[in-house]
């Protein structure tokens, strides 16, 4: 059964095997997952006030009309998502330089090439000080 | 802070120079690195003593080649532009246990592979032919499926132009078209039927041996329509299907062949395999064009204006109502390698849309707004898509 008292993390990727991945991961340390398959579903769940978010796994590369850089950027406009947490998990080779600049607006950048389930279990742990249920 | 500085900091240093692969890693990532086998029991202590006094484990010349392999498709994989679901993920997926669904990309190898059979039984074997017509029927369900789920032609076309198998490819396209065209006409029988019929129209030019580069107006290029048919027949392929493959070449002009007939007697059905297959003939070779460097005809276009008198309007109507092959808010990687959103379409071109530099070629977003068209632009083409938004 679902507790909503879990922390929630918003999930914003159209791969469903990711999403997948994540949540099995997530609920693994006693937190509960919702989806966003586009940058504007996000925007949407972000801002539903019923909707209070631990931590945010943001795709780059989103269809439709925002991508993962125009949702990084609304969310840091917004002063009640401004200090939310958020990976960046991208499967796009981007430089150096833009992962500077991506970390300006997110906490961590992740290269889904060099995802590994204990590595990003202990990322989570160490960025929300959570202990595993 | 990026992901292997906060490893460092829990005191697991993944990602230590020089050591990217090493043991933590490895164990991370063990398929890609095989490991010597372990005793079944840990607690087993002779076995851990006879396993220690071993020499050390030499890695037989095979597992030295798997793992140059392993080696060479990990760099191969850190110079993609883009991949949405790398091999870690699969990884990862099947250490949580998580069922890996089978992709797009599987359900078209495996129609690709159906057809090969099929094609290869009818050249080379003909009396073992009897038995087939299960396997096309099971890949145009799968065709069927791929096609609902993915409305974005051009994600599954362009997976299906290589050389080698030019006219399997073309069936396969012509399949996965028809799909897109046929709902949107009424016709004499099922989209399923149709598709099947598309997947093997062609199957006469496999057993002549003979393709597109090959006189088309020959008798000998003529003939491929009916052993074709002949090759159904011993398949026992649906009558509406064989129909269809014995007219794909006729016109209600009465200038086709091989009967030269009109309706009522060309079916509309007939005819939209006849349009769709003539369409993909035009989008491959202008394909080809482009790669040349020659110019980019419009293709819907050039279909309407060959065939404007062959078929009934009706089926060039439903030709033109084809959805854009690459929908708007679809990510597409160009051949500088960036990565670009689609945010308008040309008509008649649906293969050269208007897009926005997403990624650039040497990884970075752009500051400003980059638009380009790709009609404009012929020096650029999308390679692939990377997110469809028919999801």
């Amino acid at each position: 059964m679902t507790d909503t008292n879990q922390p929630k993390v918003l999930i914003a990727d159209d791969d469903q095997l990711v999403c997948k991945v994540l949540t099995i991961i997530f609920s693994k340390l006693g937190m509960r997952c919702l989806r966003a398959q586009t940058g504007s579903e996000a925007i949407d769940m972000l801002k539903d006030t019923n909707n209070l978010f631990a931590l945010m796994i943001l795709d780059l590369v989103l269809p439709g009309k925002l991508t993962g850089w125009e949702v990084l950027t609304t969310v840091r406009d917004c002063t009640h998502l401004a200090s939310m947490p958020i990976i960046v998990m991208t499967g796009a080779n981007i430089s150096e330089h833009e992962t500077k600049k991506l970390l300006e607006k997110a906490q961590v950048v992740v290269q889904k090439r060099d995802f590994a389930v204990e590595s990003f279990s202990k990322l989570v742990i160490n960025m929300l000080n959570k202990e595993p249920s | 802070m990026r992901l292997s500085d906060l490893i460092d900091k829990g005191g697991n240093a993944l990602d230590k120079p020089g050591s990217k692969w090493s043991a933590p890693v490895s164990s991370e990532l063990n398929f890609h690195v095989p490991k010597p086998l372990a005793p079944d029991n840990d607690t087993n202590n002779e076995n851990k003593e006879t396993l220690s006094q071993q020499p050390p484990v030499q890695w037989l010349p095979s597992t030295t080649a798997a793992l140059a392999k392993a080696e060479q498709r990990i760099k191969a994989a850190r110079k993609k532009t883009y991949d949405s679901t790398p091999d870690a993920i699969y990884q990862a997926a099947q250490q949580l246990n998580i069922p890996i669904p089978p992709s797009k990309e599987k359900a078209l190898e495996n129609a690709k592979n159906a057809i090969l059979d099929v094609f290869t039984t009818a050249a080379n074997d003909h009396d073992k032919l009897g038995d087939k017509w299960d396997k096309i029927a099971g890949t145009t369900s799968d065709i069927a499926a791929t096609i609902t789920k993915d409305l974005n032609l051009a994600l599954v076309l362009e997976r299906n132009s290589d050389d080698e198998h030019h006219v399997l490819n073309h069936c396969l396209n012509s399949a996965l078209i028809v799909a897109a065209v046929a709902p949107n006409v009424s016709t004499e029988c099922g989209i399923k039927e149709i598709i099947a019929a598309a997947l093997v129209h062609d199957i006469g030019l496999g057993i002549l041996g003979i393709d597109f580069s090959y006189n088309e107006s020959a008798d000998r290029f003529k003939q491929h329509v009916l052993t074709g048919v002949e090759a159904l027949k011993k398949m026992q392929a649906p009558e509406l299907v064989i129909k269809m493959v014995e007219q794909h070449h006729e016109t209600i002009a009465g200038t086709g062949y091989p009967a030269a007939i009109k309706p009522p007697e060309l079916l509309i059905c007939s005819q939209i395999l006849s349009l769709t297959e003539s369409f993909e003939r035009i989008m491959s070779n202008a394909r080809n064009a482009g790669k040349n460097g020659k110019p980019i005809e419009n293709y819907v276009q050039k279909a309407i204006s060959i065939h404007r008198k062959d078929f009934d309007p009706i089926v060039l109507k439903a030709l033109i109502e084809i959805h854009g092959f690459y929908p708007n808010g679809t990510m597409v990687e160009l051949t500088n390698r960036s990565i670009c959103q689609v945010i308008g379409q040309n008509n008649g071109f649906p293969l050269r849309p208007i897009v926005k530099v997403v990624i650039d070629g040497s990884g970075n977003h752009p500051e400003k707004l980059e638009v380009k068209n790709l009609q404009e632009i012929k020096s650029l083409s999308i390679i692939r898509t990377i997110t469809d938004m028919n999801m």
